[in-house]
């Protein structure tokens, strides 16, 4: 990919990219509160236990972690989460990931599946066309506010209350 | 939050779950626990009993009160409680 | 999360991947703790959950729920008790015979920002950024020392041309150029304020003047006590940040390891250790008894420990609705949230504000 000059976010930066760019600035500077907060922890031990049988965690070029995959005739990578409410948020970083395996894996095809073990519900994930010239753009914003040299000022947001960094933002 | 813990569980397990107990909470009687514990701690020591106990030999049941605060404890007899943060 | 002091003498082991701390039980009169050899410790490892041993008891510490550990008794510690605290990444503090702060075992820092870490060094480096900062620690604690007086003047002691006097220093904080001029002025603020002491207690815990290593009386006992527990606690909440704890503002990195502590502590004395000492001496909690007081020196002895001890985790765990979050906080968690917030100042977010008790 000659759009992005080797910079390519991690899955949490997606993440928070679509949550909140206080955070993201935060996280990629290694400002991280994530260990503190009950829901992070809480979220871990969903992911853990729902899915003891399929294979875990698989880790690429430290930037991506797989929850686990499938194969058949075509590759599934799944994510487990926990707030369905956020479903936007984890839709956008599974299509980074189906992105990534595209152009940086060059990996076809892929299909992505959000698991809401605590809903018992799933949502399937695909990458059309213009979800494929989306991600780019999305990338070089992520590059500019992580690179930027000041944090971006905390704006009050619903997901505030929630936070792991509540505390750092409102004190 | 705060709770209580109460089981009956095989002989061939139960110092493995009153060990893991341990970890977290206070033994109060032979086979009750009780504690302080954050949401976070919560999750993680159900998950750890899960994995312990054999579902059609083993019974945990637990309390869960928001605050300490809100249930008062008495005891008659010998106070085996053993909660302490000074020793 | 919670702290436990340990201040008998034991052995701290690792059995179940949980601590437990074996202790000798001392017979209930006996006033000849403080041994300072003591080889009767054998090996209590051998020791079941229902210990055998009558003369010696055997509590379980809840890993999961350790914040840190104080130790204050002689106590030996084993390889695996070591190794599950670094591993869980629980700080250990270590108190000598006399109560004052010897060591750390710090867990490998897990928490590292080379951004942060290089804006910390950069303010400390330039002059006007770390005066700054200084002055603030000073504010902070001035202001938190005028509260605690300003209730006895109330209460109608004698104090108030002593409290016009801090007030009047506290003006000349901003005007201060140097540190060195800072230090001395926050020296001449704390003498004034231990001169309201012997205003605010009475006769029996009579103060005179602040005297260190060793205490020379039960009021100074208490304060080097509470001090550097606080010290302890600050190297605690430090651990939890990606803050340098060895380079600080108002004192001199090279002072002590973690003179970052130190900085943060001057806020929080005057509402934790003094208010507890004010509040055990007041209510005749504590008295003459509660110490050993020999030539040159004076130490609380265990009963008196555990009382202050007490006193003290009680005050850290009392909730206070904060101001900015709108929740409750813990003095505890108030440590910490002090630390964040000098983060916030080093990263340009907010300027930092000492937190300044207002009742």
């Amino acid at each position: 990919m000659d759009l992005v000059n080797g910079y390519l976010p991690s899955g949490t930066e997606i993440q928070y990219y679509a949550i909140c760019h206080t955070k993201l600035w935060l996280f990629a500077h290694y400002i991280r509160m994530e260990d503190n907060s009950d829901d992070v922890i809480i979220g871990r031990i969903i992911h853990e236990d729902s899915y003891k049988r399929e294979q875990k965690e698989i880790i690429i070029h430290d930037k991506i972690a797989l929850d686990f995959v499938k194969k058949g005739d075509t590759l599934v990578i799944h994510e487990v989460k926990k707030e369905y409410n956020l479903v936007d948020v984890h839709r956008l970083q599974l299509m980074y990931y189906l992105w990534y395996f595209h152009h940086i894996l060059e990996i076809w095809p892929v299909e992505g599946i959000i698991n809401y073990p605590t809903h018992k519900t799933q949502e399937k994930v695909m990458l059309n066309d213009q979800d494929e010239m989306l991600i780019p753009e999305i990338i070089l914003k992520i590059e500019k506010i992580v690179h930027q040299s000041s944090v971006p000022i905390p704006k009050k947001i619903r997901p505030c209350s929630k936070c792991a960094y509540f505390e750092f933002c409102w004190v | 939050m705060f709770v209580i813990v109460v089981y009956d569980i095989n002989v061939d397990r139960v110092a493995k779950v009153c060990a893991y107990l341990r970890k977290y909470l206070y033994r109060v009687q032979n086979s009750v626990f009780e504690g302080e514990i954050t949401k976070g701690q919560f999750a993680r020591m159900k998950s750890g009993l899960k994995s312990i106990v054999v579902d059609d030999e083993d019974t945990v049941r637990i309390y869960i009160l928001p605050h300490d605060n809100v249930v008062a404890i008495e005891s008659i007899g010998k106070d085996i409680s053993e909660f302490c943060q000074i020793i | 999360m919670r702290n436990f002091y340990l201040i008998k003498n034991g052995e701290l082991i690792r059995k179940h991947d949980t601590l437990y701390f074996i202790a000798k039980k001392e017979p209930a009169n006996s006033n000849e703790d403080f041994i300072l050899e003591d080889d009767t410790i054998e090996s209590f490892c051998e020791l079941d959950d229902e210990s055998t041993k009558p003369e010696y008891e055997k509590k379980a510490l809840p890993i999961e729920q350790i914040d840190a550990i104080f130790l204050y008794g002689r106590i030996s510690l084993t390889s695996g008790a070591i190794g599950l605290l670094a591993k869980k990444q629980i700080p250990t503090h270590i108190f000598s015979y006399y109560g004052q702060y010897l060591s750390t075992i710090y867990p490998k820092e897990t928490l590292l920002s080379g951004d942060l870490h290089v804006k910390q060094a950069l303010h400390y480096a330039n002059s006007n950024e770390r005066l700054y900062l200084a002055k603030l620690f000073v504010k902070g604690s001035a202001a938190n020392i005028l509260t605690n007086i300003r209730y006895y003047e109330r209460q109608g002691r004698e104090i108030s041309p002593i409290l016009s006097s801090i007030k009047e220093r506290i003006d000349e904080i901003e005007h201060m150029s140097s540190i060195n001029e800072l230090m001395a002025l926050e020296g001449n603020i704390r003498l004034l304020y231990y001169s309201t002491f012997d205003a605010i207690m009475p006769s029996e815990f009579s103060f005179k003047e602040r005297t260190r290593r060793p205490p020379q009386n039960p009021m100074n006992a208490m304060i080097s006590f509470g001090n550097s527990l606080v010290y302890g606690e600050i190297i605690t909440a430090l651990y939890h940040t990606q803050l340098d704890p060895t380079i600080s503002f108002l004192h001199e990195p090279s002072e002590r390891r973690f003179s970052l502590a130190l900085d943060i502590a001057e806020i929080f004395k005057p509402l934790i250790v003094d208010r507890s000492i004010f509040k055990l001496v007041n209510k005749k909690m504590i008295s003459a008894d509660d110490f050993n007081q020999n030539i040159g020196s004076c130490l609380l002895n265990e009963n008196g420990r555990r009382l202050f001890l007490e006193e003290y985790e009680s005050r850290l765990q009392t909730t206070i609705k904060h101001r900015s979050l709108h929740r409750k906080v813990s003095y505890k968690r108030l440590m910490y949230l002090e630390c964040i917030k000098i983060v916030k100042h080093l990263l340009g977010l907010k300027k930092y504000e000492p937190f300044e008790i207002w009742w």
